[in-house]
């Protein structure tokens, strides 16, 4: 959102005029008979973010609890979480704490949040990227790590993002990294247990965004499409003044957290899309009005999945066919405060039912090749390795020769023969065209040849690997080491990128990327993370 | 060009006139010149005003941005919103008053005037002259002349003179405008532009920007000044809790954190710096989160006699606190920081006993020797002991004779008082209480005193479980060996010619024999131990004595070629010892072979029994749990008395946990390769302690510890009977939305529809057994008998020739099974008078063994193939013995035969059900796997339907069990895919998923209130973004 600034000649004339005012009026008078429509005034700007326009309305209000409690507001929207505990505390205590009118819980409210914000960040490091439009704060120092590829991509999402959703902020947006999932129930309104029922990742609340650290997460998580996400949020917060309702939000944010890297969307999880399916042929799909107040509340993950799926497939569909524009013109009307079905209509050129319709039927076909299977759920994982995974890994091939061979390979493994291992593993792979291309036994033997250093064996097998799973961090560090050394370095660079982005923790990835890096100081940076 | 006069009237300076008037007589001539004049005057005053204007503007400039600088620098809006004005109107008074002065200088009178014109250069018309000069001497002389100044004359030549001047000024067509000449503005003209420059340039300042609007407003932007002591002087005096057994003490003027125990009073006596009579103490907690915010305290302060205002108030968590003085609460002191002293909580520490101790006799005393310590005060040690069947036991509570910071004593414990049901496997351990009475904002539950354990420890009185994972541990050693020998003979090179020197090859070859006979050593032994393991399997020490045979007549072989390498003939003949690795490397390839297939075996052995022993705790598990809900529902109920019980449970449950964890790992962990952040292990831990359900019991959350523990029942015992009731049980209050209350609905019709196949295939295995008790004298004739025997026999020879190593697990077992089947076959058809009921029977085992063991078999391999075969074979044997039996038609009475259409109506009945079920309403919340389940169910209906149809009871059972699993997978898949149940009876929201529905639904109450008009889609907002 941008600001006209007032030109000289208009500030002379309002200068003439407001010395007019000071010779002809009593100010103080006016302002405390304002002081109601400078509060709501300070209340609208804080809606839209506008934490300037909200100083500025704070300054005519008169010194009292309410401008305190505002001006405290403000500062946790700055991230000034100690100054605004202290006026909370002083205000709250002139007021007295038993007060259960508005003013005394809203204080309450933002006093807990400000110690709330303080205990979680602890003593946090700063970082600013170098455009000044990043400013990463991190609860531990060891996650200064992300900062560098945080700032890269969000370079890139700003850039992308601004055209698409015409909107930049004029200020560094303020992302605070949590190294404690109990950490975002102090400066969220969830829970600890709603934080690991959901898997809770990212908040994006007055006017910052909040995660958590990848680090503390088993294998990552995809962190970087996250924060994007999260920005995205924050974009469309201040481009729609706030106005956007929870499925343009979710629909878009979906939509965009991939477009920093990518052109398109990522296609749907075979999985959701048999769900969309499924739904749009039995007329069975969550409405939008069902979707409000949160797509997380809705029952189950099958639905909240299957919400998520239709916004961002109808969105698309309007961005693949009207374009940008019909983007910014949606947004336009919202902003305007028109409905958004209706300004979804407008942005289509016809109405709401037409473009229900025209998205079914697009839809509809385009999942058509869903397949079932298991909604995949953010989750802290917790306790043993799946049941499943224990014992025969390679169930999945059924019996015979290529399961015999791949077991005994996984047993010389487990006792350190990884030579035999590999020969077991090759004979399973000759024994049946199945077992050949089953990802299990290619991560494996993959994985295998790349600790032995075989790494043009490793680089095909773990492309099959991939495919069936290209978020797995693990993976993709093994495949970027594979394919710089076989010197296929752009392919290694996009494995490593994989890699960075779920989680950047894997100590061999750094050395790699030292290697690959052309620029000198990304590659000192790197060599400086390396742990071989 | 005009000439040039000189003056008529002498100047005043050349001849002496006096300058000023002197009496005399004054001619009437000179209008024109003083209207002039008059117009010359006009025109300075107009001047004289017009620079006061510019001069004032430029003034309000100048100020306007010293205004704004300072108070951007200041932030002191309202001082200069005060001065400015003053600043302002003292400038302009003085720019008005000099110009005035000027103007009166300069045209206050008409002689002023033409003084003024007579020194002011310049020309006097439109075009210059160089009589101009003259001239303005001229206009003055006239003027004198007309005033009478000047020595006497000719009135008449003075009126000459006069005429002759005003007569040039009008052939010159001289103005008032050329008589005061261009007016001086360039100085002025700068100073403005300077002036203007500066507000523009200022106003490029975002800061000057802010300040200027301050002044304009008369705010002041400063933050307000923190708060000041508001009193003089001040002292707490900490009067500390009784159990503490610290003396109070006195804390004059404090600085910092005030520190105290829970409980502790602290009473406030301050001077108060300003005037006020009345005031309070705020003592405000810190929350654990957000969206539990700890409410805050006010005490007022009373006044005393000498001034001094006093108050109290009880620390009882960490936080701030603050002083408020006056009526209006206007003076307010800084919030100073209150730390809780924790009262930690006891400690105690056991030592083990020594091994010899750890496996006891009945009839002994064990002496457990503990030391205890807290930092106030402990107040009690009692053992504790928990059974193999899960209930827990204590001794008497030993208490210290007197309050003790330590304690070091011991407890006898009699082993003879254990139950001797349980004295396989005792778990005990030590509990210390301290004597803390809870007096912070958490109250302890089931207080007075902390209660903390010590660790538990194990005591043995008989343990065939040890035994048993003993020999599950040698098995695994045993596989590991294995295994070592596969890799060590999958890349030796010992039979490779010129791979590497002759010595070497021969020792690499001894040492592969010498491994696979240290390894068949080893396989004895276990064989041995596994025969005596009343745990074990039968089938186990078989099937390990069998690997043991077929790899000890390999070994034999490979033994006796080795017989041919001599000691020393790889330096002495190497043609000859090339000989004999040449004879020895086709007996290694089937060693190896041996090894890949035997391996598999193996392991299948000690998974299977890690799997039995994993089972056998998920059973003892699900025991454990179950009465932990019953607790759980009693303490909910208000019973106390059984949180003991519940705390003894859930140590028995972690233990059990523990042993699980084992053999889970036991049984192999797969991402043990992978990268894993370590930091989110140490997290995992301290949410997964966070999530104890003692913690929860002692937060007081028994809603949520109930409806946790019914999770865990869910997930270790699949028990949906239970879940349903739970489910359904919910109170009137309970908030179940209509989604739930339809899930719930789905689950009681699948769960009645499961219950009535289940009699139904109760009701038929009736039938079943009633025609097998008629059938069961009926003999086979020896005909008969041959051919099975023959059938038998053809079908184990066809089985032992599979390769079993190629099977899954449970393929195996299914083989397992069918050869065991054939060979009850074998031996029911060498009986003197074979009961062809048997023989029917063992032969359909041997078929369903085969089709399990066709299950997990490659179809497209050797195994595969051949168990199509066998199947094929088993299928023709089976039905041709069972075909020999008389039918249920046949042998059964007439009632029992109608019971058959009974039964096929109820199952069509049931099958219509599930039908309407699947494709109504309730079944669109069926997930895709439980729709799966549901056809399968459907086919199974149908297969019973038309068993029933056709009188054959076995059939019909098998269709039965089939819908029953149908059944079951639909209720699994709907409790997989849904979220937890809804709150007991509380009330309150004891899930997390419920707790979201119930913030979901509170805010939704809350937003059907109206809003204030033009408010609704802001306060909708709001909701949305609490929610976000």
């Amino acid at each position: 959102m941008t600001r006209r600034k007032p030109t000289a000649t208009r500030l002379a004339l309002r200068a003439a005029l407001a010395m007019g005012v000071v010779l002809g009026t009593s100010t103080p008078g006016r302002a405390r008979a304002e002081d109601d429509d400078e509060i709501a005034a300070v209340e609208a700007a804080l809606g839209r973010w506008d934490v300037a326009e909200a100083n500025r309305a704070l300054g005519a209000v008169a010194e009292g609890d309410a401008k305190q409690i505002k001006r405290a507001v403000i500062a946790i929207y700055e991230g000034r979480y100690a100054d605004a505990e202290q006026i909370l505390a002083e205000a709250i205590a002139r007021g007295g704490l038993g007060g259960t009118d508005a003013l005394a819980e809203e204080a309450r409210y933002y006093l807990t949040l400000s110690r709330g914000g303080q205990k979680a960040l602890g003593a946090a490091i700063t970082l600013t990227s170098s455009d000044g439009h990043v400013q990463a704060v991190f609860a531990d120092a060891k996650d200064a790590v992300l900062a560098p590829y945080l700032f890269e991509a969000m370079t890139a999402a700003r850039d992308v993002l601004g055209r698409e959703l015409g909107v930049l902020p004029d200020h560094a947006v303020r992302f605070e990294f949590l190294d404690d999932p109990t950490k975002l129930a102090m400066v969220t309104p969830l829970t600890v247990a709603n934080i690991r029922t959901t898997g809770t990742v990212g908040v994006t609340k007055h006017r910052r965004v909040v995660m958590i650290t990848p680090r503390v997460m088993l294998q990552g998580y995809g962190w970087l499409d996250t924060a994007v996400h999260e920005y995205v949020h924050y974009l469309l917060t201040l481009r729609t003044g706030n106005l956007a309702p929870v499925w343009l939000q979710e629909g878009l944010a979906k939509l965009y957290e991939t477009r920093w890297r990518r052109e398109t969307p990522e296609p749907l999880d075979p999985a959701v899309a048999f769900r969309l399916h499924q739904a749009i042929v039995r007329d069975d799909l969550v409405t939008l009005e069902e979707m409000y107040p949160s797509v997380a509340m809705l029952p189950s993950a099958e639905l909240a999945a299957l919400a998520y799926a239709e916004v961002e497939t109808m969105l698309a569909l309007l961005r693949e066919r009207r374009g940008t524009v019909g983007i910014t013109t949606l947004l336009d009307r919202v902003r305007a405060g028109d409905d958004a079905k209706t300004a979804l209509a407008t942005a289509w050129g016809d109405d709401f039912t037409a473009f229900d319709a025209e998205w079914r039927r697009v839809t509809k076909a385009r999942t058509a090749k869903g397949r079932e299977g298991a909604i995949d759920k953010p989750t802290f994982k917790e306790g043993e390795a799946d049941p499943e995974e224990i014992g025969d890994v390679f169930s999945e091939l059924g019996g015979g020769k290529a399961r015999q061979h791949a077991r005994l390979g996984a047993l010389l493994q487990g006792r350190d023969h990884l030579e035999a291992a590999a020969l077991q593993y090759e004979k399973a792979r000759g024994a049946d065209a199945r077992a050949r291309r089953d990802p299990t036994l290619s991560r494996r033997l993959g994985r295998l040849y790349v600790e032995l250093e075989r790494w043009r064996d490793a680089v095909t097998l773990l492309e099959i690997a991939a495919v069936e799973q290209p978020d797995d961090a693990n993976l993709a560090a093994a495949q970027t080491r594979a394919l710089l050394r076989t010197g296929q370095r752009d392919a290694a660079l996009e494995a490593a990128g994989r890699t960075l982005r779920n989680n950047p923790f894997v100590p061999t990835i750094h050395c790699d990327l030292a290697e690959l890096a052309s620029d000198p100081a990304v590659a000192a940076r790197e060599r400086g993370l390396c742990r071989p | 060009m005009t000439r040039v006069r000189r003056a008529v009237i002498p100047s005043t300076e050349v001849d002496c006139a006096p300058p000023f008037a002197r009496a005399g007589p004054k001619v009437n001539e000179g209008a024109y010149l003083q209207r002039l004049l008059d117009r010359a005057r006009w025109l300075s005053a107009g001047r004289a005003a017009a620079v006061v204007a510019w001069d004032v503007a430029v003034v309000a400039a100048v100020i306007a941005v010293l205004a704004g600088a300072a108070v951007a620098w200041t932030l002191r809006g309202d001082l200069a919103a005060s001065l400015a004005p003053v600043a302002f109107g003292l400038l302009a008074v003085a720019v008005a008053g000099f110009a005035a002065r000027g103007f009166a200088r300069r045209a206050g009178s008409r002689h002023r005037m033409v003084t003024s014109i007579a020194r002011t250069p310049g020309p006097l018309g439109p075009s210059t002259d160089a009589a101009d000069a003259a001239l303005r001497h001229e206009i003055r002389g006239a003027y004198d002349l007309i005033e009478g100044r000047g020595r006497g004359g000719s009135a008449a030549l003075r009126s000459r003179y006069v005429a002759d001047v005003e007569g040039r000024l009008v052939a010159r067509g001289v103005t008032a405008n050329a008589a005061l000449g261009s007016p001086r503005i360039a100085r002025r003209l700068a100073l403005g532009c300077l002036a203007a420059l500066a507000l523009g340039a200022a106003a490029q300042i975002e800061g000057w920007r802010v300040g200027f609007d301050r002044a304009v407003r008369g705010l002041d932007g400063r933050d307000p000044l923190p708060a000041q002591p508001v009193w003089s002087t001040l002292s707490l005096e900490l009067a500390y809790p009784e159990h503490t057994s610290r003396p109070a003490r006195t804390v004059p003027n404090p600085s910092g954190a005030l520190r105290a125990p829970a409980g502790t009073r602290v009473v406030l006596t301050l001077t108060p710096r300003v005037a006020a009579s009345t005031g309070a103490v705020v003592v405000a907690h810190d929350p654990d989160e957000l969206s539990r915010g700890a409410p805050s305290e006010r005490t007022a302060l009373d006044l005393h006699d000498d001034g001094t205002l006093r108050g109290e108030f009880t620390v009882r968590g960490s936080g701030s606190w603050t002083v408020v003085l006056g009526e209006q609460d206007e003076h307010t002191s800084a919030a100073l920081p209150m730390e809780l002293e924790p009262d930690r909580a006891p400690e105690i520490d056991v030592p083990p006993l020594s091994p010899a101790d750890q496996s006891v006799r009945d009839d002994d005393e064990v002496t457990v020797r503990w030391s205890a310590q807290d930092d106030f005060g402990v107040a009690a040690v009692e053992l504790v002991y928990q059974l193999a069947d899960g209930t827990t036991h204590r001794l008497p509570r030993q208490s210290p004779a007197e309050p003790s910071r330590t304690w070091r004593s011991q407890t006898r414990w009699d082993i003879s008082m254990i139950p001797s049901e349980g004295r396989n496997e005792v778990l005990y351990w030590l509990e210390v209480v301290d004597n803390d009475p809870g007096l912070g904002l958490v109250p302890i539950v089931d207080g007075p005193g902390k209660r903390t354990k010590s660790a538990t420890m194990q005591l043995q009185v008989e343990d065939e479980q040890a035994e048993h994972a003993q020999n599950i541990a040698s098995l695994r050693e045993l596989r590991d060996a294995a295994i070592d020998a596969l890799a060590a003979r999958m890349l030796t090179g010992a039979f490779t010619a010129g791979a590497e020197a002759m010595p070497v090859r021969i020792d690499g070859a001894r040492g592969l024999l010498a491994q696979t006979e240290a390894l068949l050593t080893g396989m004895a032994a276990t064989v041995d131990a596994i025969s005596v393991d009343a745990l074990a399997q039968d089938r186990d020490a078989r099937t390990l004595a069998g690997i043991h045979a077929r790899l000890l007549e390999i070994h034999r072989r490979e033994a006796a070629a080795h017989t041919a390498l001599a000691p020393g003939v790889e330096h002495d003949d190497e043609a000859a010892a090339e000989k004999a690795l040449d004879r020895i490397a086709p007996v290694h390839g089937q060693v190896r072979a041996a090894l890949e297939d035997e391996i598999i075996r193996i392991d299948d052995m000690v998974d299977g029994m890690l799997l039995e022993r994993l089972e056998t705790l998920v059973a003892r598990l699900e025991t454990t749990q179950r009465k932990l809900i019953e607790l759980l529902e009693a303490l909910q109920a208000g019973d106390e008395s059984v949180r003991g019980q519940i705390e003894q449970l859930e140590q028995r449950r972690r233990e059990d946990l523990r042993k699980l964890a084992e053999i889970r790992a036991q049984l192999r962990e797969e991402l043990d390769e992978e990268y894993m952040n370590a930091d989110a292990f140490a997290i995992l831990e301290q949410m997964a302690a966070d999530e104890e359900l003692q913690a929860m019991l002692q937060r007081g959350e028994v809603d949520r510890a109930l409806e946790r523990a019914r999770g865990e029942l869910d997930e270790v015992s699949q028990m949906r009977n239970q879940v349903q009731e739970q489910t359904g049980a919910g109170s009137p209050a309970s908030p179940l939305s209509e989604e739930e209350r339809k899930r719930i609905e789905l689950l009681r019709e699948l769960s009645r529809l499961q219950d009535e196949e289940g009699s139904l295939r109760g009701r038929t295995s009736e039938l079943q057994r009633k025609w097998r008790d008629e059938v069961a004298g009926h003999r086979a004739s020896p005909d008969q008998a041959e051919s099975a025997r023959s059938g038998a026999a053809a079908l184990d020879e066809m089985l032992e020739g599979i390769n079993d190593a190629r099977l899954g697990r449970d393929a195996r077992a299914g083989l397992e099974d069918a050869k065991a089947a054939l060979e009850r076959l074998g031996a029911v058809s060498r009986a003197e008078q074979p009961s062809a009921l048997e023989l029917a029977e063992s032969a359909e085992a041997a078929r369903d063994g085969i089709a399990r063991a066709l299950g997990g078999a490659e179809r497209r391999e050797k195994e595969g193939k051949a168990l199509e075969r066998a199947q094929a074979r088993a299928e023709a044997l089976r039905d041709g013995l069972a075909g020999q039996l008389p039918s249920a038609s046949e042998v059964l009475p007439e009632a029992e035969r109608a019971e058959f259409d009974a039964l096929g109506e109820r199952q069509q009945g049931l099958r219509e059900r599930a039908s309407s079920l699947l494709e109504g309403e309730l079944g669109d919340l069926l997930p895709p796997a439980g729709r799966q389940g549901m056809r399968r169910a459907d086919t199974g209906m149908g297969r019973s339907g038309r068993a029933l149809d056709q009188e054959t009871p076995r059939e019909a059972i098998r269709g039965q069990a089939q819908a029953w699993q149908g059944l079951q997978d639909a209720i699994d898949s709907l409790r997989r895919g849904s979220p937890p149940p809804p709150a007991g009876a509380s009330g309150e929201a004891s899930t997390e998923a419920d707790r979201d529905r119930s913030l979901r639904d509170a805010l939704l109450d809350a937003m059907r209130e109206d809003a204030p008009a033009g408010f609704v889609d802001p306060v909708r907002r709001y909701y949305e973004e609490l929610l976000r």
